[in-house]
C-alpha cells in the first residue's frame, strides 16, 4: 500500500477517536451539570421550606398557601428532604404527610398550652391532600367547627353517604371521623372509591372532655387506621391534649409520625417547665419575707386550708414535670388535672393582685 | 497531521481556560448563596429567640394563654441562663452558633435601684448573657442582629406591672 493511503487511513481512525473522545467528554460535562443543577435546585427548596417553616412557626395561627417549589419535599419526623439533600427539623414539632406534592404548599401554625405556651405547633400539607371530614349525627357540634377552621382542601359527608365519595385524583385521602368505628364500614364502600389502598388513612377522634360550648376538645384519644383488603383496619391509639394535638393527628402521616412529634413538644414541656419552677419560687422567696402580703400563698408547694391541704402552684408544676416525662393516656389524663389546678391557682392569683404564676 | 494535534491543543487549552474561569464563576455564586442562607438563618435564629416561651411575656387567664410580643419577662429572662446552660445539647440545636444578650436601654442602668433590690442584681449585672457557644475552630463570620423589646418587671411595684426598655442582641456564628 502506497504512504498516502495509509496516512489517509491512519487521519480518519485518528479523526473517530478523538470525536468520540470529544463526544464523550462533552456528554459527561451535561450529565454532571445536570446533577449539579438539580442538586442546587434541590438546596434552594430545602431553604425556602425552612423560611416557610419559620415563618409558620414565628407567626402561629395564620394560614396561608404558598406556591409550591415545584419538587417532591418528602418529611418525617426529625427531618425533611427534597432529592438527594436533606435537613433537620431540629426542634421543631412538625405534623405532615410523608410526602409534599402539589402546586401550593399549606403550611399552619398553633400554639400548643398546658395550660401555659409550650410550643408553636406546624401542620403541612398540600392542596393535593385531601381531607374528609365525616359527620357524626350525634355529635354534630365539634366536626363541624373543626371543618370550618381547616382551610385546606375538604369534604364533608355523611357516615352513611361515604360511598357517594367521586375520586378526585388526590394522591392521598385522610377520613377524619369523630365517636364512630371505621373499621365497620363494607369493604365494597372503599373499594368502589377508586382510590389505591395505600393512599387512603384515617383517625378517629375520640374526646373524653371537652370544654366551652363543646367545641374545644381538652383531651382524649384519637384511632389511627389504614386501609387494608378494602377495610380500615386499627394500627394504633394514641392520646392527645388540647386542640392543636388534634390537629397534629389529623396532618400527622401515621400513628409513629404523630407521636414521635408529640414527645418532642412533651419534651419542651419538661423544659419550660422547669424554667416555670423557678419563677415561682422565685416569686414565692420574695413575698413569703413580705408581711405586707399574701401572695407567697399562691406560689406554695401546699396551701393550708381549714380542714385540710390544698395544692399551691409549685405543686402542681412538679406534678406537670413528672408527667412531662412519658406521652401514654395515663399522662395526658394527669397532665390535663394538673393543669386545670394551676390555671386555677393562677386565677386566684390575679384576682388577688398578685403576680401571675404563668 | 502535526497541524491537526496542533489545532486539538488549541482547542483543549481554551476548552480547560473556559471551564477554570466557569468553574470561578460558580464557586463565587455558590458562595454568594451560602452568605445569604447565613444571613436569613442568623435573621431566623434571632426572630426564634425573641418568641420562645422560655423568655416571652405571658398572661394566663381562664380561656387561653395570651403573648405579648417583642416582650421578655424579666423573671424568667434572669432563670433562663442556666436552663440554657444545663440543656445545652436540646437548646444549640436552636440556637446553633451564637451569643445571646438582653440589655437594658430605658430608663437608665442607675435608675432601677428598686428592681435590683427586688431581683438581687446590680448595674454592672448588665447586659445579661443568656447564651454563648462560639465555634472551637474559629468562624468565618459573625452576624449581630439586635431587636428593641420591652423587659417587663411584674414584682418590683406589684401589684403594677412596670415595662423597661431593652434591647435583644443575637450575634450568629459562621463556623470555618
Amino acid at each position: 500500500m502506497k504512504k498516502g493511503v495509509i496516512e489517509l487511513q491512519f487521519h480518519w481512525v485518528f479523526v473517530v477517536i478523538v470525536g468520540a473522545i470529544i463526544l464523550l467528554f462533552f456528554a459527561n460535562i451535561i450529565f454532571k451539570q445536570k446533577e449539579v443543577t438539580e442538586e442546587k435546585f434541590s438546596a434552594d427548596v430545602l431553604f425556602s421550606m425552612n423560611s416557610i417553616l419559620t415563618g409558620a412557626i414565628i407567626s402561629p395561627s395564620t394560614l396561608h398557601s404558598i406556591d409550591s417549589p415545584g419538587k417532591d419535599v418528602r418529611f418525617d419526623c426529625d427531618s425533611y428532604s427534597v432529592g438527594t439533600l436533606r435537613r433537620t427539623v431540629g426542634r421543631d414539632v412538625v405534623f405532615s404527610p410523608d410526602l409534599l406534592r402539589g402546586r401550593k404548599i399549606i403550611p399552619w401554625a398553633l400554639s400548643w398550652e398546658s395550660p401555659y405556651k409550650v410550643t408553636n405547633f406546624l401542620f403541612l400539607t398540600t392542596d393535593n391532600v385531601k381531607y374528609v371530614v365525616v359527620n357524626n349525627p350525634l355529635e354534630t357540634f365539634e366536626e363541624f367547627e373543626i371543618y370550618g377552621e381547616l382551610n385546606i382542601t375538604k369534604q364533608l359527608v355523611d357516615f352513611e353517604d361515604i360511598q357517594t365519595l367521586q375520586d378526585t385524583n388526590n394522591y392521598k385521602v385522610k377520613f377524619i371521623f369523630f365517636n364512630e368505628l371505621p373499621s365497620t364500614i363494607a369493604a365494597a364502600t372503599i373499594s368502589d372509591l377508586g382510590i389505591a389502598e395505600a393512599d387512603i388513612t384515617a383517625v378517629n377522634i375520640v374526646p373524653h372532655y371537652a370544654v366551652f360550648d363543646g367545641t374545644t376538645y381538652e383531651h382524649g384519644e384519637i384511632d389511627f387506621y389504614r386501609v387494608s383488603g378494602g377495610r380500615f383496619v386499627l394500627d394504633s391509639t394514641k392520646p392527645f391534649l388540647r386542640m392543636p394535638s388534634v390537629y397534629g393527628a389529623i396532618f400527622a402521616e401515621d400513628a409513629a409520625n404523630y407521636d414521635c412529634s408529640m414527645k418532642k413538644a412533651f419534651r419542651r414541656l419538661g423544659l419550660v417547665t422547669d424554667l416555670y419552677i423557678k419563677r415561682n419560687d422565685f416569686l414565692f422567696e420574695r413575698y413569703n419575707n413580705m408581711l405586707s402580703s399574701n401572695c407567697e400563698y399562691y406560689y406554695r408547694d401546699e396551701i393550708p386550708g381549714d380542714a385540710t391541704v390544698i395544692p399551691g402552684a409549685k405543686f402542681y408544676f412538679k406534678e406537670i414535670k413528672s408527667y412531662s416525662a412519658d406521652f401514654t393516656e395515663e399522662t395526658v389524663f394527669n397532665l390535663h388535672e394538673s393543669s386545670k389546678g394551676l390555671k386555677q391557682r393562677n386565677s386566684e392569683a390575679k384576682l388577688a393582685s398578685c403576680p401571675l404564676i404563668y | 497531521m502535526t497541524e491537526t494535534i496542533g489545532v486539538l491543543i488549541v482547542f483543549f487549552f481554551i476548552l480547560v481556560i473556559g471551564f477554570k474561569f466557569y468553574a470561578t464563576f460558580q464557586a463565587l455564586s455558590l458562595k454568594e448563596r451560602a452568605d445569604e442562607v447565613f444571613v436569613q438563618q442568623s435573621i431566623q435564629t434571632a426572630q426564634m429567640v425573641s418568641e420562645l416561651p422560655e423568655l416571652q411575656c405571658t398572661f394566663g387567664t381562664e380561656e387561653a394563654v395570651v403573648e405579648k410580643g417583642s416582650c421578655i419577662d424579666l423573671i424568667k429572662l434572669q432563670k433562663a441562663q442556666e436552663l440554657f446552660m444545663n440543656n445545652n445539647d436540646y437548646y444549640s440545636d436552636i440556637f446553633l452558633f451564637s451569643k445571646i444578650s438582653v440589655n437594658v436601654t430605658y430608663p437608665d442602668k442607675s435608675q432601677l435601684a428598686d428592681f435590683y433590690s427586688a431581683y438581687n442584681m446590680d448595674a454592672a449585672d448588665w447586659p445579661i448573657e443568656l447564651y454563648s457557644r462560639i465555634p472551637a475552630t474559629g468562624y468565618k463570620a459573625k452576624i449581630p442582629t439586635k431587636y428593641p423589646l420591652l423587659l417587663m418587671d411584674a414584682v418590683t411595684y406589684a401589684p403594677q406591672t412596670k415595662y423597661y426598655f431593652g434591647v435583644l442582641t443575637v450575634e450568629v456564628y459562621q463556623p470555618k
